[in-house]
């Protein structure tokens, strides 16, 4: 069944142009210039239930306009949007009953209260009849290991418990579809590691379909299954996590040291990264070449020390944007 | 509607909460209260002194003037309008407001009530220096009846109310234009001059009915002149005013409210 489906999605933003100096005084009584900004520029999509998305792109790539328009928050200029079968602009509340929100950078919890406070109200804003939203908050308190500190106020909480109890706070009213946008931003490395194994959780035990926003690569390689890749408004890829690395990990880099400096030639699919002395770090594209060709540039007698790892998924995302950009261009 | 109640109900207690950690800014504004209402009684007293303190100005003693004058101020200070319209605005502007528009509420009524709260807990430290200050300056209102303070108590509250639903009005303008604080200040000075300062009486015969059907009466004058002359007929004028006010201003803010959200302009992150 699909939780959400997109079609020729966009929007744009209008703001007026400002004149400086003269210029401003010359436009005075003149109708100012309009800018138009294609944020989202006819995007399609869906998403079936119970997937793990993630939706990257750089800054100002259109990502959280769309999440905000997914989520009824941005009104589209044109397009189609449904989300559990509402239309995001027109049911909002309808449907936010339905779905959870977790932003990174913008604490959602009244910060002066107790991390209990806040449950029972957001329980009373979503209508959770009192016994049921005390037994949820037990059931996830027992599950986020929130307990220790479920009574101190959220102001006093390290980022990482404050975002454990965000999450919480998001799941009280057992939504089917939940968006991430940038969860683990700011957070230590065991904090993150923690977060990212709750959302694995909740999309596993619970079925609950995820939507996942970060610039974390590791967060999208550990959470999610699918991948949407934007820019400049518009999609560059939309693949399966195993696809893109299965066709983009195709790059191998070699780093040798040999016994002494010799002259390593180049040829296609073979390209030098970096030499230095007697060390290389050499880029292998095995879609056109392959390890014996490049092994075959020095003797096996010169070689001191070998190291092959494939290039990591951070290079790969950025060599997707830095195309989009490229096209612009 | 039950349910949708109790939400409203939550948001207000919430808030409430909230303002807990605000007592101290209270106390201070609770300072400069005091030293308004003293300010103002030293002249009107100085005024009436003129003619002799037993005088009758346009229908009010100086008792009557005193009570009429703490409670406007009262009603003033309540209502934080400059910081809370400022709040309105800049979470338009700044596009916090989509945090808000994500939940299962209606913002502009979530406003009014946080904002109702915010005001119902300055006026539980406000209140009881006004009323020791009555006291203290001129006693009891004339002709006061314990039957009489649970009415004011709801005209005063129905006009804290109307207050928010008109400012948070002014706040919604934001969708449209840059700032709104020049409405603010406008508003704010019309609730002064025909207002704050003097009972509807003082003002000349052909502008009391404009004034007496504005929504600035059932704020300021309204329930200010209800706690100095008493009256259940006053009452009823006052509380209906109130009421119907309220309910126009409630389908305006939520007409704003519906036009405005379209122009919603949250940035990424």
């Amino acid at each position: 069944m699909k939780i959400i489906e997109v079609k020729n999605l966009q929007k744009t933003f209008i703001s007026k142009k400002k004149y400086k100096g003269k210029e401003k005084w010359k436009h005075l009584f003149k109708k100012k210039e309009k800018i138009i900004k294609k944020a989202v520029d006819d995007i399609s999509f869906s998403v079936e239930e119970g997937e793990s998305l993630a939706f990257i792109g750089p800054n100002g790539a259109g990502k959280s306009t769309t999440i905000k328009m997914l989520t009824g928050i941005l009104y589209p200029t044109s397009g189609e949007i449904k989300v559990l079968g509402y239309n995001p602009s027109k049911e909002r509340i309808k449907l936010s009953k339905e779905i959870g929100c977790v932003f990174g950078q913008k604490e959602q919890l009244w910060v002066h209260l107790s991390a209990m406070d806040n449950f029972l109200f957001v329980g009373s804003i979503y209508d959770i009849p009192k016994k049921e939203l005390l037994e949820r908050i037990e059931e996830l308190s027992s599950v986020f290991e929130i307990k220790d500190f479920i009574n101190q106020p959220v102001k006093s909480l390290s980022l990482g418990q404050r975002m454990k109890c965000e999450m919480v706070a998001s799941l009280l009213h057992k939504p089917k579809l939940l968006f991430f946008d940038e969860p683990t931003i700011g957070l230590d490395p065991i904090a993150k590691e923690t977060l990212r194994n709750l959302v694995k959780k909740m999309n596993k035990e619970l079925g609950i379909t995820i939507l996942f926003t970060s610039h974390d690569v590791g967060d999208i390689e550990e959470v999610c299954k699918r991948v949407i890749i934007i820019n400049n408004g518009k999609i560059m890829l939309d693949d399966s996590m195993k696809n893109l690395k299965y066709h983009y990990l195709n790059k191998k880099i070699v780093e040798v040291n040999l016994k002494k400096n010799i002259k390593i030639k180049e040829k296609e699919g073979i390209k030098v990264l970096k030499a230095k002395d007697t060390m290389y770090k050499i880029e292998v594209d095995m879609n056109i070449t392959s390890m014996d060709e490049l092994m075959g540039l020095f003797k096996a007698d010169d070689l001191q020390d070998i190291s092959i790892s494939t290039t990591p998924l951070e290079d790969i995302i950025k060599t997707i944007y830095r195309g989009a950009n490229d096209e612009m261009v | 509607m039950m349910k949708w109640f109790n939400k409203y109900l939550s948001v207000f207690k919430t808030s409430f909460k909230q303002e807990k950690d605000t007592t101290l800014n209270i106390v201070f504004r609770a300072v400069s209260f005091l030293i308004m209402i003293y300010i103002f009684f030293q002249l009107w007293n100085y005024i009436y002194g003129q003619n002799g303190t037993s005088q009758i100005i346009k229908g009010y003693s100086l008792e009557q003037m005193i009570w009429y004058l703490i409670i406007t101020e009262l009603l003033y200070y309540t209502c934080r309008y400059g910081l809370i319209v400022k709040e309105i605005s800049d979470e338009i502007k700044n596009g916090n407001i989509a945090y808000k528009l994500n939940k299962p509420y209606n913002y502009y009524l979530y406003q009014i009530t946080s904002f109702m709260a915010k005001s119902c807990f300055s006026l539980i430290f406000l209140l009881p220096i006004a009323v020791i200050m009555e006291f203290g300056f001129v006693g009891i209102v004339p002709s006061f009846t314990w039957a009489q303070i649970f009415p004011c108590l709801l005209s005063v509250l129905l006009s804290t109310f109307l207050s928010w639903t008109i400012y948070s009005i002014i706040g919604l303008i934001s969708f449209w234009i840059q700032d709104s604080t020049p409405f603010t200040w406008i508003f704010s000075k019309f609730v002064m001059l025909l207002g704050l300062f003097f009972p509807v009486e003082f003002f000349p015969n052909w502008l009391q009915p404009f004034i007496k059907y504005s929504p600035i009466y059932s704020i300021m004058s309204g329930p200010a002149s209800l706690v100095a002359n008493f009256s259940w007929k006053l009452f009823a004028q006052v509380a209906i005013s109130q009421t119907v006010w309220a309910f126009v201003f409630i389908l305006v803010g939520i007409g704003i409210y519906n036009l405005g959200k379209r122009r919603v302009t949250a940035n990424g992150g």
